[in-house]
């Protein structure tokens, strides 16, 4: 590959910059590009690297974003090894940037004609080899020596990770596994196994012990039933053991009952509630005998009680007056006390109703108040009948009132007449008569109007001629010259006559003579014509013309106001005729008539004004006698109706019987005044009725009382003020005397009870006595003591009966029935308790020895059963199963993790040792080849031995060295020449890369700088070579050593 | 009508405990410790729906080896139901329950047949000893080479021959090369139905003249053991007509999901993904154990290949999966993906990775992989307590090519990563 120009769309520093400039391409397959420190040398050689390989994924390494502004990126114009001619374009995108890569003509190819054009080489086998500064020269001499030489095959075979990742599978194999280790998970995973296995070999054992442990169980369960057996036995004597001694309480209990009931006779008449009955009987005697005291005691107390008890029977029987004086006690007592306020009540009252009836007149009296008729139909016919009489009135009145105004207006009005008439007689008569006066007056007019017109004709003839002679005088004198008299024209007529004669002249002489004739009349024709030109141009005098042509029209405008003013003077004999004047009035004259005119016009019009009013009042005065005529006839109608209306009214009063100088107003007063009188003695009616009827029920409280406070011998002549107390005390004797009258009737009551109870009672002491003796006579004894004795010994012997059975049911529930029971019987009789006591103990103890057997056999039998069950349900084993599987899961993968990363360790390992038996060889004899001539063949020799990652260096006379021992600008000259081999041998089988140095050669002497040189000259045979450097000793160097190399400067910043 | 009715199981490996699975949940791990009894309870209760005459068990019913009590009790009750139905039962003895394994002292109920080292025939119905007969024979002991199919010589008189019997017929190479035989053996015998254990994956080897039946063991245990699992049900025709059914038995179904990372553009359209295909096996009416195989190049394959990724993305997997019953668990998720480079493009560069490349490609191309390879892995493989674990798994030379493939992808993803400038990816130790 082949760089042949560079563009820089935005990158660093740089923009829209091209290398070289000016579009040209680079030359030569070797260029220096020169410039200053920060001149860009390292941002270009970035360029190239990211056009090639791409920008850095990360955002952070992208070292050159555009600072000068443009697109990052930008475009190498490249020949392939084929000289076939690409564009690679690049701007920063996603990952590595957008690619374009165009051929020929812009037609795009597939972007892996890149990676083909690259020989696939890696972005840092690149910059490891083909494009490096110093800086990665000395980063390699830095490395440690043994990493040098694997450091520089992997960047030649782009493996640079090779060595980390070497070490990296290795560490992670052994995080998985370690021989001998015990912390990696693959010696957890083995122990866990071996722990599992462990627990399960012991479950294993256990289930071999399955078929002993069946067969133990069943000898267990054999031996179990032969101790239930014994155990039985030795229950059953335990038992009857026990229950004799049990019964041996009974069984003395027994025998002493049994003889202490053969003592007692037994009495079957004896009730076994004998005792009880009897002091039963004996109790309810006593009870009886005390109750009879009681109801005697009662009996006498309530006589006596009653006999003790008083009271005024007579006064009961007057019960229905009593309570009818209680019931109007508070109303007596209340009337009593409103009688005097009543009584004067009324009396001040009947004097107000006479007062008012005598102030209604004489002919009143309160009978006829009452009986005078004032009802609603009554007083509606006063109001009609009133309003009629009152309307009639008011009507006459009224017609009287309008028949004087009418007279007053009349004479008003004849008195005005009288005076219009008179100012009438006193204005003078009028010369003309209103049409002869107008008709006069607008002739004048007109004539006047005429005059005024002539008088301004005149005035605009006199200014026009005044105009015009001002024109005339302003006039300029001199006249206009004629065209032909003016000296241009002259002048120009004359050139060119004299033109024309010297055209004659040259046609006349010919030769020389009519090219001078020519010449001279082309002069002159010009001149001529420049003259006539000026002629035209020169202006007429204005003034002149102006002024006669304003004469002109100011003497037209004259002639047409004496036109004007003849035409006016024509028409003035004709109006000055109809303005009655004469031919020749003036003005003046004028003036004059319209003064006449004017006084005629105004006595004409005082005339006119009087008459006007003449008439006006003429025509009240008519108005004012038809009123006078009309009032009158309606002022005798209202007579007629008045009288009419009196007489009805006087015949109304009249029927009324009331005065017949009453008048409707009056009348209806009086009513009012009856219908107050009337509510009075209406109020007086009541007020007596009410007193009546209170005198009333005083008379009838008294005389209520009367009689039965005469029957207590109380006065009768008491004031009924005394009358009330005496009534009261009357009510509290009534009162304690029906109480008393209760009292005594309810102790009545109580003794008949007495009486009856006592009766009974008596009978049923009486029957208890009966049954007492009849108890004592059922015993066959007369004596309670005597009966309670044997009853005593009756109750003792019921005690025994049950206990004595008691006793033998329990001795039968112990023995069994009928033999069995004789037996237990018997055996009771010939024993004794100690006996029994010892025989009880010894059959426990065997029963125990028994159960004791057969406890540890029961124990021993669940204990295998338990055991057996165990393992036919034992699930942990299963568990232990499925754990075992899982670490063996685990053990497998993490086994075949560690096989893949063991894999991968052996795949690069066996790739480099490839590598180094097949490639290496060739790399290190070219290296050697530029090593020798670099260093002036001090250094003739290398050697890369294939099992030793270094390199050694073999001196001239034969001695050895490795890097480390070399000087350091040596180190770089041998790194440099690795370079230069390894660029040879990527050549030999792939791409031919541009090769970029950035000023390398400064730790070189001058005579290995020279010899370093003319190695990359020789270089540059195969592959481009471009060298960056700012030192112009530098590029003195290159044009020493190889006199075809291009040189460039490094472009200005963008 | 028929002459015979039957089930005809094998290889139930009662007790027996599942393989591959690192770690499960308590419940679930019950359920699989529970899953071969489920299964063989399920066709006790098959014989008894289908009124069968006889339930016949070709071999290997246990693991003797593991001395699991609780298998042969369980067994026991099985055919006891049986009996109980008047179903008969015949067994017979394979590799892994030979005669002379460990045997609990354990009678089995009237009605089973289990026959010894000598072949030996039992009718079906004692009333009727010529009509069907059972022909049987059990491993005396584990290794068996001998042709114990050449031993079955059939009784003329019988109406129906049934040969019982745990072989590896054909050399199935995916098993123990056991009382190996050839179909020819096994037709020249004269039986009319070959009722075989020992091969795991349900097959007919002979459709008649005479019947060769694998029925499979009738629950997965193990990966390899994915799909439908169950037994053999047999209706024999007056005819002699032979028809088998298979009726699937399992409980826990293994089901491996294979997805391709390469048109998945993040993770989240992977668990998605995922999420989807797990759930078209939830609805399935039996629990599953799920193996996730994610193949394929492309950009996933960085951040699955990243320290725990995968571990985690099964735990996921396995938290959004909780709860649901019948249950699925996933057992795994591996990661056979590679990075998204164009490997044939690579391989033609003149680097050092190009040289892998073409360096792995000659190892797969030769015969054999060559020592360089497989010698390094002897550092574990046959170190003392590993080999003892690891023995019962060796590598053999596919799964050596294979874990070459994925060697050569750390390679690539190592050296790449240096070439990028990111340094070498994180690896993770397992």
């Amino acid at each position: 590959m082949k760089l042949r120009r560079l563009h820089l769309t935005g990158f660093g520093h740089f923009r829209d910059i091209d290398l070289p400039a000016g579009g040209a391409d680079l030359s030569g397959r070797l260029t220096v590009i020169h410039g200053p420190n920060e001149a860009g040398k390292s941002t270009l050689l970035e360029f190239i690297r990211t056009m090639l390989f791409g920008f850095p994924v990360r955002e952070r390494d992208r070292r050159f974003p555009p600072l000068a502004g443009g697109r990052y990126g930008g475009r190498l114009h490249v020949l392939d090894d084929e000289e076939r001619a690409y564009v690679i374009e690049r701007f920063a995108g996603r990952g590595s940037g957008t690619l374009t890569v165009g051929a020929e003509h812009g037609r795009r190819v597939d972007p892996a004609t890149l990676q083909r054009m690259l020989g696939h080489a890696s972005t840092l086998l690149f910059k490891n080899v083909f494009a490096f500064d110093l800086d990665q020269l000395r980063d390699v001499t830095a490395l440690q020596e043994a990493g040098v030489t694997d450091s520089i095959y992997s960047a030649g075979v782009g493996a640079a990770g090779l060595t980390q990742a070497l070490a990296q599978f290795d560490a992670s194999c052994l995080k998985i596994y370690r021989p001998n280790g015990r912390k990696q998970p693959v010696a957890q995973a083995l122990a866990g196994l071996a722990s599992v296995e462990e627990k399960l070999a012991t479950s294993a054992a256990a289930a071999s012990q399955y078929g002993k442990l069946r067969a133990e169980r069943e000898t267990a369960e054999r031996a179990l039933m032969q101790a239930d057996a014994a155990r039985t036995r030795a229950q059953q004597e335990s038992g009857r053991a026990v229950r004799l001694h049990d019964a041996w309480s009974d069984w003395v209990t027994l025998r002493e009952v049994e003889r202490e009931l053969e003592r007692i006779a037994p009495r079957p008449e004896f009730p076994g509630d004998a005792t009880t009955r009897l002091e039963n009987a004996e109790t309810s005697l006593v009870e009886v005998s005390a109750r009879l005291e009681r109801e005697r005691t009662e009996l006498a107390r309530c006589r006596s009680a009653a006999a003790a008890i008083k009271f005024d029977a007579a006064l009961l029987e007057a019960a229905a007056a009593v309570e009818t004086l209680r019931r109007k006690r508070d109303s007596f007592t209340t009337a009593l006390d409103a009688l005097p306020a009543g009584r004067a009540e009324m009396q001040s009252l009947a004097q107000e109703v006479a007062q008012d009836v005598g102030a209604l007149g004489r002919a009143w009296n309160a009978d006829r108040v009452e009986r005078f008729d004032t009802s609603a139909p009554v007083r509606k016919e006063l109001a009609e009948i009133g309003a009629a009489y009152n309307d009639a009135l008011r009507s006459q009145r009224d017609a009287e009132i309008a028949c004087g105004s009418a007279d007053r207006r009349l004479r008003d009005e004849s008195a005005r007449l009288g005076a219009v008439r008179e100012a009438l007689h006193e204005v003078p008569d009028p010369i003309l008569d209103a049409e002869t006066l107008g008709a006069r007056r607008a002739a004048v007019n007109r004539l006047r109007d005429e005059l005024v017109s002539l008088d301004a004709a005149q005035t605009l003839r006199d200014q026009e001629h005044t105009r015009l002679g001002e024109l005339q005088t302003q006039r300029p004198e001199a006249q206009p010259v004629p065209f032909w008299q003016r000296t241009e024209w002259v002048g120009a007529g004359a050139t060119a006559a004299v033109g024309a004669l010297a055209l004659a002249g040259g046609l006349l002489a010919g030769g020389t003579g009519l090219i001078f004739g020519l010449v001279a009349a082309g002069l002159l024709a010009a001149t001529a014509i420049f003259l006539a030109l000026r002629a035209r141009k020169a202006p007429v005098p204005l003034a002149w013309k102006q002024f006669d042509k304003a004469i002109r029209a100011q003497k037209e405008r004259a002639a047409d106001a004496a036109q004007a003013i003849q035409a006016i003077e024509a028409r003035l004999p004709e109006l000055a005729a109809e303005a009655e004047l004469g031919e020749t009035a003036s003005e003046s004259d004028v003036a004059e008539a319209q003064e006449e005119l004017a006084a005629a016009q105004k006595v004409l019009d005082m005339r006119l004004e009087h008459e006007g009013d003449l008439r006006a009042v003429e025509r009240q005065v008519r108005l004012a006698q038809q009123d006078v005529e009309r009032t009158r006839t309606a002022a005798k109608e209202a007579d007629a109706s008045a009288a009419a209306a009196r007489r009805v009214w006087t015949l109304w009063l009249d029927s009324r019987e009331l005065a017949e100088t009453m008048q409707p107003d009056e009348v209806t007063e009086l009513f009012g005044r009856l219908d107050t009188v009337r509510a009075k003695l209406r109020q007086l009616g009541d007020r007596q009725r009410r007193l009546a009827a209170i005198e009333h029920d005083v008379e009838e409280f008294c005389g209520l009382a009367g009689p039965l406070l005469d029957q207590r011998g109380e006065a009768h002549s008491q004031t009924p003020a005394q009358i009330g107390p005496a009534v009261d005390a009357l009510i509290a004797a009534f009162d304690a005397s029906r109480e008393a009258r209760d009292e005594k009737e309810h102790l009545a009551e109580r003794v008949k009870g007495a009486r009856r109870r006592l009766a009974d009672v008596t009978a049923e002491q009486k029957r208890a006595e009966e049954e007492l003796q009849n108890l004592l006579a059922s015993a066959g004894v007369d004596d309670p003591v005597e009966y309670r004795r044997l009853a005593a010994q009756q109750a003792r012997r019921a005690e025994l009966e049950p206990q004595a059975r008691e006793c033998l049911a329990g001795l039968v529930r112990r023995s069994g029935p009928g033999q069995a029971f004789e037996e237990f019987r018997a055996v009771l009789e010939a024993s004794d308790l100690d006996t029994l006591q010892r025989n009880r103990q010894r059959t426990a103890d065997r029963l125990a020895d028994q159960e004791e057997r057969r406890d540890r056999l029961i124990a021993r039998l669940g204990e295998l059963q338990q055991q057996i069950t165990t393992l036919e349900s034992d699930v942990s084993a299963a568990e232990l199963r499925q754990d075992r599987e899982a670490l063996q899961t685990e053990l497998a993968a993490l086994a075949r993790e560690w096989a893949t990363l063991t894999l991968a360790k052996a795949l690069l390992e066996q790739a480099r040792r490839r590598y180094e038996e097949e490639r290496q060889p060739e790399v290190v004899r070219r290296a050697e080849e530029y090593f020798g001539r670099i260093t002036g063949g001090r250094y003739p020799r290398l050697n890369a031995p294939l099992d030793q990652q270094q390199i050694e260096i073999i001196q001239d006379n034969g001695d050895r060295k490795t890097p480390a021992e070399l000087s350091r600008g040596t180190q770089e000259q041998l790194y440099l020449s690795l370079r230069f081999g390894l660029i040879e041998e990527f050549a030999s089988h792939s791409a031919r890369l541009p090769v970029i140095v950035d000023d390398i050669l400064v730790n070189f002497d001058p005579e290995r700088a020279e010899r370093a040189a003319g190695a990359l000259r020789q270089l540059a045979r195969s592959n481009q070579v471009l060298v960056f450097t700012c030192h112009p000793s530098t590029v003195e160097l290159f044009q020493r050593v190889a006199p075809e190399v291009e040189t460039l400067p490094l472009p200005d910043r963008g | 009508m028929a002459i015979v009715r039957f089930v005809h199981a094998a290889d139930l490996h009662l007790d027996s405990p599942f393989r591959g699975l690192r770690e499960v949940e308590p419940a679930i791990g019950a359920e699989l410790r529970e899953a071969t009894f489920a299964a063989y309870d399920k066709i006790i209760d098959l014989c008894l729906a289908e009124r069968v005459d006889a339930l016949l068990v070709a071999g290997d019913i246990y693991d003797a080896r593991d001395r699991s009590l609780r298998a042969q009790l369980r067994f026991r009750d099985g055919l006891q139901r049986l009996a109980d139905a008047g179903i008969r039962s015949f067994v017979c003895h394979g590799n892994h329950d030979p005669l002379d394994g460990w045997e609990a002292q354990i009678d089995m109920p009237e009605g089973c047949r289990r026959f010894g080292s000598e072949v030996e025939a039992a009718p079906l119905d004692p009333n009727e000893p010529d009509a069907v007969v059972v022909y049987g024979v059990s491993f005396p002991q584990q290794d068996v080479y001998e042709n114990l199919a050449r031993r079955f010589r059939r009784d003329a008189r019988h109406l129906y021959a049934i040969g019982l019997l745990h072989a590896n017929v054909g050399s199935d190479s995916g098993h123990e090369p056991y009382a190996p035989c050839t179909v020819e053996d096994l037709e020249r015998s004269g039986m009319d139905y070959w009722a075989l254990g020992h091969v795991h994956t349900r097959r007919v080897l002979r459709e008649h003249d005479p019947v060769v039946v694998y029925p499979g063991n009738p629950q997965g245990r193990h990966r390899r053991e994915s799909g439908a699992r169950g037994v053999a049900l047999v209706d024999v025709g007056n005819d002699r007509q032979t028809q088998v059914q298979f009726r699937d038995v399992d409980v826990v179904r293994w089901e491996t999901i294979v997805l391709s990372i390469a048109e998945l553009s993040g993770e989240q359209q992977l668990l998605e993904t995922l999420d989807e295909r797990l759930d078209e096996i939830a609805t399935a009416d039996r629990h599953a154990v799920v193996v996730v195989r994610l193949i394929g190049r492309g950009a996933l394959h960085y951040p699955l290949r990243r320290g725990d990724t995968a571990e985690d993305l099964r735990a996921r997997l396995n938290d959004s999966l909780r709860g649901r019953d019948p249950f699925v668990w996933c057992a795994a998720v591996e990661v056979g993906t590679a990075p998204p480079f164009d490997r044939a493009e690579r391989r033609q560069a003149q680097d050092f990775l190009a040289d892998i490349l073409r360096l792995v490609d000659e190892v797969q191309a030769g015969e054999t992989p060559p020592a360089w390879l497989r010698a390094p892995l002897a550092t574990l493989y046959e170190q003392g307590k590993p080999r003892r674990y690891l023995g019962r798994d060796p590598v053999t030379d596919a799964e050596l090519l294979q874990l070459l493939d994925r060697a050569e992808e750390r390679c690539v993803e190592a050296l790449l990563a240096a070439e990028d400038g990111s340094g070498a990816t994180e690896r993770s130790t397992p």
